[in-house]
């Protein structure tokens, strides 16, 4: 239709609105592109491409350097493709530390906040959302406004807290900060805002209990908001560095990337065959994650611009 | 109030339902009691806050003990000072002390060099790129979008370490790259010429995924009656973009900076992995100085303060871009 329309007031308007043709016909196709259309169409392409390879050669870099032989990895000119595929590294990075022990704990901690998160927000949201009681209006607008505090704001006083209930070094110490959870609160009551209310009526007139309404009615109807929400909290949380990093001090406790973070700066340093190792085996469930659930990505980053 | 609480949202239900609920309604309490009548009215109402309490108790209780309290004590902490009795009060001395360091002033000129090396040139990178991609076929925008937020999603941690790789003065690829071409090596991370910039350069290569997903999303938001009507009276491609596209674009835009300023005044990862601050403070920033000041030289006061400082420059630029960019467009 659009294509029409300008194709139609092309023979009035002339050559000034090619560049608009250009636009319309990108979308139609190359085949009836003129050359100067094609010339942008190419353009863009390069650009984009161009900045895809910036953003992603780091990536294919790590994990072709993690593959290669540890004997290959200093030579100059690099193998741009692996020739031999080795396990050397891996193994080099894995025997030089507690990698069992880092991943369950990074398990923990993503796992117990995602789940806590999951149920106290879609709680509080289904509250905010559907009931009304006194205080409703302030302590919602106090989740707001608390929602732009950044987190070295709240480091220090934190740790004190910690420290205080002599939480320093141990899981809930790890895990308890995540708990407050604004954002995903804010998330699940515009979610649950859009169900319907007769069907929760309904439910309480055919005599469900309130805790049988939210299990049974509002949970699984909220399913696609906390999918957004689960991923991206439990991403966040593996991803999570400064507080996992003051909060631990034995090397037991730390998490994967605090824990490999630390080694690259003492036992791996330089050995980049193993650092490089070690950061595919961090990455690659957060890739695979990523694929996975791809829209859920493209669709939470532009629910509120979550920082990873 | 006309009728009863109950009558009222039995009237939404189906009509089963609603017999059902008039019935039980009239078996509890008698019509023409109106004292019965307002007691369960009443009675609901409060089951209804106590549900209602009874829902959102578990976050507030955390918000409460994670959020709001370690926010005051946070103030509290930066007019305070750790001696091994406790806590005792030092009234501003925590902030005479900052304010008279030199030490301060460079690490808040970095902080600042870092916010302005990296939010504009990371909102025209983001909004090229957008607009650009937004003229591909879906297919090519979505495999796009996935490769500039794949390093995003691969952590901080991970990118760093991969460009400390990069960055090696003797086995990185930049410095065999730039030999390739005639130039000597670079020690990008030693050199307190480079090291900011080479900071900055790996988080303009790897953060801007987010703001071009956003920003293509809210062009996909402008109704395309706009652009044909455009069209028709001949507008070109570039004056589309500059006089449709960007000023309704403006709320995404503001979107995009004030959200890059925040997390651009608070690098840490990269500069912890990278740099750990330095050489000589030219990398530190001052979340990275909260970090040392608390955690390496345990002066909890110090750092609560310039904590506190922080803030007060995040809220302010925030505030500023907001003023400077909101706008009333509404389509």
């Amino acid at each position: 239709m659009a294509r029409e329309l300008a194709t139609g007031t092309e023979i009035t308007k002339g050559a000034g609105n090619w560049l608009t043709r250009t636009a319309n016909r990108l979308l139609g196709g190359w085949r009836d592109a003129t050359p100067l259309e094609r010339v942008f169409l190419v353009f863009a392409y390069l650009v984009a491409t161009g900045w895809a390879v910036v953003s992603i050669f780091p990536i294919y870099w790590m994990v072709i350097t993690a593959l290669k032989p540890p004997t290959t990895i200093m030579e100059l000119p690099p193998d741009w493709i692996p020739r031999d595929v080795s396990f050397a590294n891996f193994r080099e990075a894995f025997a030089r530390s507690p990698v069992v022990r880092w991943t369950f704990n990074s398990l923990v901690m993503a796992g117990f906040v995602t789940a806590f998160q999951l149920l106290f927000a879609s709680m509080a949201g289904y509250g905010f959302a559907k009931k009304q009681f006194p205080g409703r209006e302030v302590i919602f607008w106090l989740y707001v406004s608390s929602m732009m505090i950044p987190g070295f704001a709240l480091l220090i006083p934190l740790f004190t807290l910690m420290a205080r209930m002599g939480l320093v070094d141990s899981y809930i110490g790890l895990i308890a900060p995540g708990l407050s959870a604004p954002f995903g609160v804010f998330l699940m009551r515009q979610f649950i805002q859009t169900l319907p209310t007769d069907l929760i009526d309904a439910a309480r007139m055919d005599g469900c209990s309130e805790l049988r309404i939210f299990f049974d009615i509002i949970l699984p109807l909220s399913k696609p908001g906390l999918a957004v929400l689960g991923i991206f909290v439990f991403m966040g949380q593996w991803s999570a560095f400064l507080w996992p990093l003051v909060i631990t001090n034995s090397s037991d406790m730390r998490t994967l990337m605090v824990g490999f973070a630390m080694l690259s700066n003492q036992e791996l340093r330089v050995n980049y065959g193993a650092q490089m190792a070690a950061a595919t085996y961090m990455a690659i469930p957060m890739i695979v994650v990523f694929f996975a659930f791809q829209r859920y990505f493209l669709r939470g980053v532009t629910i509120g611009g979550i920082k990873g | 109030m006309p009728s009863s609480w109950r009558h009222h949202r039995s009237g939404i239900g189906p009509t089963r339902k609603v017999e059902y609920a008039v019935a039980v309604h009239s078996s509890i309490s008698p019509k023409d009691s109106e004292f019965e009548h307002r007691r369960s009215l009443i009675s609901q109402r409060l089951r209804g806050y106590f549900w209602g309490y009874f829902f959102i108790f578990p976050s507030l209780a955390m918000f409460l003990l994670f959020s709001l309290y370690p926010m005051a004590d946070s103030i509290r902490l930066s007019f305070q000072r750790f001696a091994l009795t406790g806590r005792e009060w030092v009234g501003f001395e925590n902030y005479q002390d900052l304010l008279q360091d030199d030490e301060f002033y460079i690490v808040l000129k970095n902080t600042l060099v870092y916010a302005l090396a990296i939010v504009p040139v990371g909102v025209l990178l983001s909004l090229i790129l957008a607009i650009l991609i937004f003229q591909l076929p879906t297919p090519a925008q979505i495999f796009f979008k996935s490769a500039y937020y794949l390093p995003v999603v691969t952590s901080g941690v991970v990118l760093s370490l991969i460009w400390l790789y990069l960055y090696d003065p003797a086995f990185g690829l930049l410095n065999y790259l730039l030999g390739t071409i005639g130039i000597d090596p670079v020690l990008w991370l030693a050199d307190p010429r480079f090291s900011l910039l080479s900071i900055v350069i790996m988080i303009h290569a790897s953060q801007w995924g987010g703001s071009i997903i956003l920003l293509t999303a809210s062009m996909g938001g402008i109704p395309k009656d706009l652009y044909e009507a455009a069209s028709l009276d001949g507008a070109s491609f570039f004056r589309q973009t500059v006089s449709i596209t960007l000023p309704l674009l403006k709320p995404a835009i503001a979107f995009v900076a004030i959200t890059g300023s925040i997390a651009s005044l608070q690098i840490f990862t990269e500069i912890f992995l990278l740099t750990s601050g330095g050489p000589n403070l030219a990398t530190t920033n001052l979340v990275y100085s909260i970090y040392e000041q608390g955690f390496i030289r345990f002066d909890f006061g110090r750092a609560s303060a310039i904590a506190v400082l922080l803030l007060l420059l995040t809220i302010g630029i925030a505030l500023a871009q907001y003023r400077l960019l909101r706008s009333n467009v509404e389509y």
